[in-house]
């Protein structure tokens, strides 16, 4: 939607008072997780874009205790949800059961039923599982018996895989994958970090409980300024270009790039880097995308959307390296 | 008694040969000749083949594909003809020999009555073969008659190159002279970034788009003159980028703000005052004439380093 200088500029103003919890949630989280300030920017993208995060580490990186304590100072409800193979449908969701006692069916709610949803190794349950999952943060609802119950808002999944460890797991079908709004690789903590991480654990420092920083109702607020800010048409042209870029590399002078490229990405993929753009713009607590703001996350929207070929993964070049390589082509306005 | 017997024999046996010529005279008969029975090698001889018979016998043309010591040329076509009760068959076949000697054509069997004489052939290298005579080609060298036009060929085209000449030589001198088309100036990226900068000014663009100008005009500086990929970076990663050729801290960060200006224009509709734009440029006019002055500079510095490097070495080598 146009919108004229002066109501971008009302808009900048009212997201800068908005957007306090954002330092006050770094702020706070930062006492409890040593590092990760990437992950948990891109968790805050998630909430604010009304997308869905898939996280890929190894074990013992922190992925719990950040989403836990975000859900803690956002005052949000939170449910872990191991993925097993023996997993059912039922166990997510939901089921009815007996009561003997009134002798009717009642509902018993399944652990979707949260703000925040850790799915903790994903790829581990069979594909009706994934499925029932994955339909639940499509429509934001479930049905269980004759009744459709819609799903608290905000409503965020957080999904792990583990990238080790694949022999008997599922992996998630491009389809599925591509319904998160950001796939975000969790990396070692930083030497420093990790001394201090090591000095908090062996010595025994109690670490000090979150404290909630802001109410849901004020998230809910800032989700919907999000949606406002304002994306100029050259910035659309930006990203077009970035995702045509991955479809038709030849079209951008990028011929070698077209034997390593399977697939490119799909539109929800030029959605969601424009969703996660003004998302990004809300945390530099601006009103407006700028190049600057798509370029910092698209690594992250675009790694699980673009797919390689054999030669590509024979040469060991990842979905980054195209889209190093894309970026490098694309002019920005 | 025995007079009379012998004389009954005779007259018997003279009528069976009788009957057996008679009978004899009445089959088909086959005859062969050449044209010629001394050849070269390699020389077309005609066989004909002739054969006789009654009026009404079935007789078909002789089958001849092969006789030894000769190759067949070709099989020209076969006549037919009637003449007082019998027919005539005459096939032609030219033949020859490639194998020196003396070669019969063999008897060519028509029926177990009748087939041909055969036919001697001399093949021969030279007719007559003379051993006294000299070793030279197979063929004769001929003559070839003189011609005028071939001998002096290249003349001809020389002097229609030379004509030409004189023509363009002529027409030159005395023609109406074009004025010539103005020879392209290569201008440096610094000259064209100076010259797009005064244009602009000049120029009454839209304010939205003088500072989306005014922008490509300093990317597309940087791009060439300091190898910076400019055009495809952020303002934020340029001004990151162009950092070191700053000496100057003031000027750097008027070009920070006028960069974020411009993307407040290009990107949330911002409305500049005039005076903005004004600034806005003088910033991007002295930026582009501080990052080219820098740029030389550095450039002299490594000339005279590199000078000063080689004297240095011919100095060690001169005292060695």
């Amino acid at each position: 939607m146009a919108k004229t200088g002066e109501e971008i500029r009302q808009l900048n103003e009212k997201i800068v008072g908005a957007g306090y919890f954002v330092d006050a949630l770094r702020k706070e989280i930062g006492q409890v997780i040593v590092g990760q300030h990437h992950m948990l920017d891109r968790l805050l993208i998630g909430l604010l874009s009304n997308g869905h995060v898939l996280l890929e580490g190894v074990p013992g990186l922190a992925k719990t205790l950040t989403i836990k304590s975000l859900a803690t100072a956002i005052q949000a409800d939170f449910n872990r949800i191991q993925f097993t193979p023996d997993l059912l449908p039922a166990d997510v969701i939901g089921t009815l059961i007996y009561n003997q006692q009134q002798n009717e069916f009642v509902v018993r709610r399944g652990p979707i039923f949260a703000n925040f949803i850790l799915a903790d190794e994903i790829n581990r349950a069979p594909a009706k599982v994934q499925s029932a999952l994955l339909e639940a943060m499509q429509e934001r609802q479930v049905t269980i018996g004759d009744h459709t119950y819609k799903l608290d808002d905000p409503f965020l999944v957080l999904a792990t895989q583990n990238p080790l460890e694949q022999e008997g797991t599922y992996p998630l079908p491009e389809a599925q994958v591509d319904r998160f709004i950001m796939k975000v690789i969790v990396r070692y903590p930083e030497m420093q970090e990790e001394q201090l991480i090591l000095r908090h654990n062996v010595q025994g420092e109690r670490l000090p409980p979150i404290r909630p920083v802001v109410n849901i109702q004020e998230i809910l607020d800032a989700k919907s300024l999000v949606r406002d800010i304002y994306l100029d048409e050259k910035v659309e042209r930006y990203i077009l270009d970035i995702v045509f870029a991955t479809r038709y590399p030849g079209r951008y002078q990028l011929e070698k790039l077209t034997p390593l490229i399977s697939y490119g990405a799909s539109p929800r993929g030029s959605i969601n880097l424009a969703l996660a753009g003004k998302a990004q713009a809300f945390l530099n607590k601006r009103g407006f995308v700028i190049p600057e703001d798509i370029r910092s996350v698209i690594y992250d929207v675009l790694r699980h959307r673009i797919g390689l070929t054999y030669e590509a993964e024979a040469e060991n070049i990842a979905a980054e390296n195209i889209i190093d390589e894309v970026l490098k082509a694309v002019n920005v306005p | 008694m025995f007079k009379k017997g012998a004389w009954i024999i005779g007259v018997l046996y003279l009528l069976t040969v009788g009957v057996h010529a008679s009978l004899y005279a009445q089959g088909p008969s086959v005859t062969a000749s050449v044209d010629k029975n001394k050849i070269l090698l390699g020389e077309p001889v005609l066989l004909t083949l002739e054969i006789r018979a009654p009026a009404g016998d079935k007789v078909q043309p002789l089958k001849l594909d092969s006789i030894p010591h000769f190759e067949f040329l070709s099989t020209d076509s076969i006549a037919r003809e009637d003449t007082d009760g019998q027919q005539v068959i005459r096939q032609y076949f030219r033949i020859t020999s490639f194998d020196s000697g003396r070669w019969a054509i063999p008897p060519i069997v028509l029926s177990a009555e009748a087939k041909t004489a055969s036919i001697l052939m001399d093949v021969v290298f030279t007719d007559p073969f003379d051993p006294s005579q000299p070793y030279h080609d197979i063929q004769d060298i001929r003559s070839v008659p003189f011609k005028l036009g071939k001998q002096f060929e290249k003349w001809w085209y020389l002097a229609a190159l030379l004509l030409v000449m004189i023509t363009l030589v002529v027409y030159w001198m005395t023609g109406e002279k074009k004025p010539r088309a103005e020879a392209k100036v290569y201008k440096s990226a610094y000259a064209r970034a100076k010259q797009q900068l005064e244009a602009l000014k000049a120029s009454r663009v839209p304010e939205n788009r003088f500072y989306a100008r005014l922008v490509e005009i300093l990317r597309a500086f940087l791009s060439e003159r300091a190898g910076v990929n400019s055009l495809q970076q952020t303002s934020g990663d340029l001004v990151e980028k162009i950092k070191p050729l700053f000496t100057d801290e003031s000027l750097y960060h008027s070009l920070e703000q006028v960069l974020a200006l411009c993307d407040l224009v290009k990107f949330a509709q911002y409305d500049p005052e005039d005076a903005e734009a004004q600034s806005a440029y003088e910033v991007i006019h002295k930026g582009v004439d501080h990052i080219e002055e820098g740029i030389r500079h550095a450039a002299k510095l490594k000339k005279e380093e590199r000078a000063h490097s080689v004297k240095e070495s011919g100095e060690v080598i001169h005292k060695k």
